[in-house]
């Protein structure tokens, strides 16, 4: 990633930089990023001074109110504002520090994790610089420049989950039915390969929460075995924290986790209690953040009166908490979840949907998951991976997908009087279903507002209700399924 | 390695607390077991009352045999045979991915994961049977009270090699317990020593199912029967059954994880 | 009754042959045990010169022979089932269904038998070749095993099942079968033949059922004892046979009062 200031001189209330990113086979992505620097006081800004060094970590950097800069997270949510005074007033450097007040603030963080730093394109005008915590040290000579010196390490974010034409094929022997079909499969068996993961490519960036959405055998759960660590991909390279996850080492086993639901890794007749400290010995968490992280898990999944019983007497909802927070015993800093609600109640799922929201929000642990319940990935999902028959389908942000592939609107029309005549109605659009009084219509996206306009004109007072929607989210994932094309987002 | 031994002991603490709360079913197990090794001891006394040497052991020696395979197959059904059993269930239910998700060896935390803590007491019992044999032996020297404790951990390594090969099989079938069963089933001629048994028997007992070997051998060490090269015998055939299944049982995970062979 | 077990049984063997296999192992399970006492009373025997009492080698080889048929066909294991069901409330169906639950474990008891006799005649067979047993034998030995070993294996269902009935007040019932078995192993003629017992343990052995169920059908078969002998000892195990069945009426009628009453 380069980073070049394109206006020279800072007086601006803004700064435009460019940020390059080198993908690698000659492609390169490069995007114009504008900071806004909101000065606080009225002060005059010194323009004379230029860039000059800052001074090295820990030399006399006041906290005050100063120079505001918008320091957040990955998504809309998380912003939260950095206050910064510059004693020698450059915007630019206020970035920096906002940046190195981030990194302090983790440093103050219990749970030690690698750090990564990623600057992103911008939104409303902002520069966001998504970081996870610690940050080690930033480059200061050329502050705007990200650069590796000698007990400075800037890094420049790497993503955390990065695959390559991944892909798994299993040998499966066929065999049919009936007694002379099983001595024929004795001399000579028929077999057959099935590409459960047929290629795939994606890269996930720290902190985000990422949904795969398939159809049963689409190769979701496969691909998560892959990046875990369960299974060897038959071609293809996967890494994840920067380590190949199925040579298993044990750093790479201890900076991540995998829950499947309704599968649960606790002994049936202890208490969950003691089965965490059997995982805080195979995961040597020593004692002050085994009881910190504890506490934490304790009080976000409401689990006081769960942890003394033997896990057998608990029922199914409990268990599946008691198992997360098994599972997320030893912080780690990705997690991969398998149907995590599944079989659950419907108050239960979205305790839990709660619980992986706030822990990613906390920690900024990077949250892979499979479902088959809409309602998780819209809740905690802001990109989704979409696979079928082993290849990826669509990879981008979730309300795109509606639109890509679903252009069109659902109208539903309540009449008063109980007759709903077709005649007329069909002229507006496609019409889905006709209960009583009660018309639904499809309509292309672009014209939705005109024809809407349109039905509430002619129908004037037989019209008792109107509502314009987007399509429902299984429509649209439906409509991906049968679709034959593969779409990759840009 | 004293990782290793921090957890194993975390292991069996854990599941004592668990049996210590069924005070009552712990010392009905008790009892179980003791009524069990008191009827085989008078099995024993019974076969002697007709005859003062069999096969060339005497009372002193047949008893400590007896307590030998009390010790044997207590431990294996003090960790191994729980153990194992969970081994399977997590094959067959597609939990085993939880322990090769661990940063520990997961062939330790799968094979000596589960202890069924109230068969020290059989182990005990079996202790004191070798005992109460011993003093009817007249000397004890030093090579024999020192190689009895070798061969008997080089018995349990036997045993577990055994098993560990044997519930290799269930990454490829699955469901392998009817093995297992007659495994253990195998296991009962333990309380004879292994020259009793005509030809075929006794050699599957030394070789296929070591039951033979790993209780007869430290009975035979303790009553001076064997001497060193013996049982540098067994130490190098213990050793070598322990990699060779341990190598078995990781190609078997390879299998499992898809690994190109 | 004749059509319900021909139904019952229809269903049971179609059951059964789902797990062939295991059966077959358990049979085996079974063998293992006597080869291995008479591998070692034959070492006893051979220090002593050949002979211990009545018995040479060979003698041993027949009655060990004899006794692993009469194990399989006079075994039952319900007091574990038992407990399983009553724990796990499957009882209850089958107690409101107009047929005694009993008749179940009936069936399944015969299925199990049949399925194993062939492939247990066959190990047998080799056993005996192995071991070059003497079988002393007459036709009218024969004639007197058939009724012998039906009631030895009626005896050792009633017993089963006035075990097993212990489900009822007790989770226990492991252990007791356990403590139950044990005494079996001792007085029923495994370890050794009867009458090899020595003295006060023979006598004891007389007086309780255990020997009634294996040792006793075992000589005959071996042709061991003589007729008279014979009809002496299955005097005996009718007796057992009407005590237990008494027992049996008596304990199931209270603790299936028992059960209802705290709600099945």
């Amino acid at each position: 990633m380069s980073l070049e200031v394109l206006d020279p001189v800072l007086t601006l209330p803004f700064v435009r930089l460019r940020l390059a990113e080198d993908l690698g086979s000659g492609s390169l992505r490069a995007a114009e990023v504008r900071v806004d620097v909101i000065d606080v006081h009225d002060d005059p800004i010194d323009d004379e001074r230029r860039l000059e060094p800052l001074p090295r970590e820990g030399a006399g950097l006041r906290v005050t109110s100063g120079t505001l800069v918008r320091v957040g997270r990955m998504t809309d949510q998380n912003l939260r504002p950095v206050q910064v005074e510059d004693d020698v007033g450059h915007r630019s450097s206020a970035i920096v520090k906002a940046l190195q007040l981030a990194q302090a603030e983790h440093l103050g963080d219990p749970v030690g994790r690698p750090s990564r730093v990623l600057v992103r394109e911008h939104r409303n005008h902002a520069l966001f610089c998504h970081y996870s915590p610690p940050i080690a040290h930033f480059a200061t000579n050329d502050a705007l420049a990200w650069r590796r010196e000698r007990g400075h390490h800037a890094a420049v974010s790497e993503p955390v989950v990065e695959v390559k034409a991944l892909r798994k094929t299993f040998r499966v022997t066929e065999r049919e039915e009936g007694l002379a079909a099983t001595l024929r499969s004795f001399v000579r068996r028929r077999r057959r390969d099935v590409n459960a993961v047929a290629g795939i490519t994606f890269r996930i960036e720290p902190g985000e929460v990422v949904g795969f959405l398939g159809p049963n055998g689409a190769g979701k759960t496969t691909t998560l075995k892959m990046l875990s660590g369960l299974l060897h991909p038959t071609a293809g390279e996967a890494r994840v924290l920067g380590y190949t996850p199925w040579r298993r080492e044990n750093a790479y086993l201890r900076s991540m986790t995998l829950l499947m639901g309704n599968r649960t890794q606790l002994v049936w007749d202890i208490p969950a209690a003691d089965s965490f400290r059997v995982l805080q010995e195979i995961y040597r968490i020593p004692e002050e953040q085994f009881r910190r992280t504890v506490g934490e898990l304790t009080e976000l999944l409401e689990l006081a009166e769960l942890v003394r019983k033997p896990v057998r007497n608990l029922s199914l909802g409990e268990r599946m908490k008691v198992e997360f927070a098994a599972g997320l015993i030893h912080s780690p800093s990705v997690a991969f979840l398998d149907e995590p609600t599944i079989g659950l109640d419907i108050s239960m799922q979205a305790r839990i949907r709660r619980f992986v929201a706030e822990y990613n929000r906390r920690t900024g642990a990077t949250i892979l998951l499979t479902s088959h319940y809409m309602d998780d990935v819209v809740a905690l999902c802001k990109r989704v991976i979409v696979i079928h028959r082993g290849l990826l389908l669509y990879d981008g942000p979730l309300a795109d997908l509606a639109e890509r592939m679903a252009p069109y609107k659902i109208i539903t029309a309540t009449l008063h009087d109980g007759t709903a005549s077709t005649a007329d109605l069909d002229a507006y659009g496609t019409v889905v279903s006709r209960e009583e009084g009660r018309v639904v219509l499809r309509v292309d996206r672009q014209v939705a507002p005109e024809r809407t306009a349109r039905l509430v004109n002619d129908l004037g007072d037989r019209l008792a209700d109107i509502s314009v929607e987007d399509p429902p989210i299984e429509e649209v994932i439906d409509r991906v399924f049968t679709s034959e094309q593969a779409m990759v987002s840009a | 390695m004293v990782r290793y031994f921090r957890l194993l002991r975390l292991f069996f603490r854990t599941e004592l607390q668990y049996e210590l709360e069924y005070r009552l079913n712990l010392l009905l197990e008790i009892l179980q077991t003791a009524v069990v090794t008191a009827t085989s001891v008078g099995a024993v006394l019974v076969l002697f009352t007709y005859t003062t040497v069999l096969n060339g052991w005497d009372l002193g020696a047949m008893l400590v045999l007896l307590g030998c395979f009390y010790l044997v197959q207590g431990f294996g059904e003090l960790v191994l045979q729980p153990s194992f059993e969970k081994f399977m269930e997590h094959v067959r239910l597609g939990t085993l991915d939880f322990a090769l998700l661990k940063p520990v060896s997961p062939q330790f935390l799968v094979t000596l994961r589960h202890f069924q803590v109230v068969q020290l007491a059989q182990m005990a019992l079996g202790a004191i049977v070798v005992a109460v044999g011993l003093s009817r032996i007249p000397s004890v020297g030093t090579f024999e009270a020192v190689g009895f404790p070798i061969a008997l951990v080089c018995g349990f390594a036997l045993i577990y090699a055994l098993l560990l090969a044997l519930s290799t099989f269930a990454f490829w079938f699955v469901r392998v317990d009817n093995l297992m069963a007659l495994y253990w089933s195998f296991m009962d001629a333990g309380r004879f020593p292994v020259d009793v048994y005509p030809g075929w028997l006794r050699v599957t007992l030394s070789s296929a199912v070591p039951i033979g070997v790993a209780v007869t051998v430290p009975a035979q060490v303790i009553a001076g029967r064997l001497d060193v090269a013996g049982l540098g015998l067994l130490v190098v055939g213990s050793v070598a059954a322990f990699f060779l299944a341990s190598w078995f049982w990781r190609l078997g995970l390879r299998s499992y994880t898809g690994a190109s062979a | 009754m004749i059509r319900i077990y021909r139904a019952l049984l229809v269903a049971q063997i179609q059951a059964a042959s789902q797990y062939r296999v295991q059966s077959i192992l358990w049979m085996l399970f079974a063998v293992i045990r006597p080869v291995i006492f008479l591998a070692a009373w034959v070492a006893v025997a051979n220090a002593q010169g050949g002979q211990i009492g009545a018995y040479d080698v060979r003698d041993f080889a027949a009655y060990y022979v004899a006794l692993s048929l009469v194990l399989n066909l006079a075994t039952s294991w319900n007091a574990y089932e038992f407990e399983f069901e009553v724990r796990m409330g499957r009882l209850s169906p089958k107690l409101l269904r107009p047929l005694h639950p009993i008749h179940y474990a009936v069936v399944e008891n015969i299925v199990w038998k049949l399925t194993t006799i062939v492939p247990l005649t066959i190990v047998l067979v080799f056993v005996s070749i192995t071991f070059d047993a003497r079988f002393r034998t007459t036709p009218a030995h024969l004639i007197l095993f058939v009724p012998s070993v039906l009631l030895a294996a009626v005896l050792s269902f009633l017993t089963g099942w006035v075990l097993a009935t212990m489900a009822f007040w007790t989770t226990r019932v492991h252990a007791l079968s356990t403590f139950w078995d044990r005494a079996g192993f001792i007085f029923a003629g495994q370890i050794a033949p009867l009458a090899l017992l020595p003295g006060p343990l023979q006598t004891i052995s007389l007086a309780l059922p255990f020997g009634y169920v294996l040792g006793v059908p075992a000589e005959i078969l071996r042709g061991g004892v003589n007729v008279n002998t014979a009809l002496l000892l299955m005097a005996g195990q009718v007796i057992w046979v009407v005590v237990f069945y008494i027992a049996l009426q008596r304990v199931w009628r209270v603790g299936i009062k028992q059960y209802s009453a705290v709600g099945a």
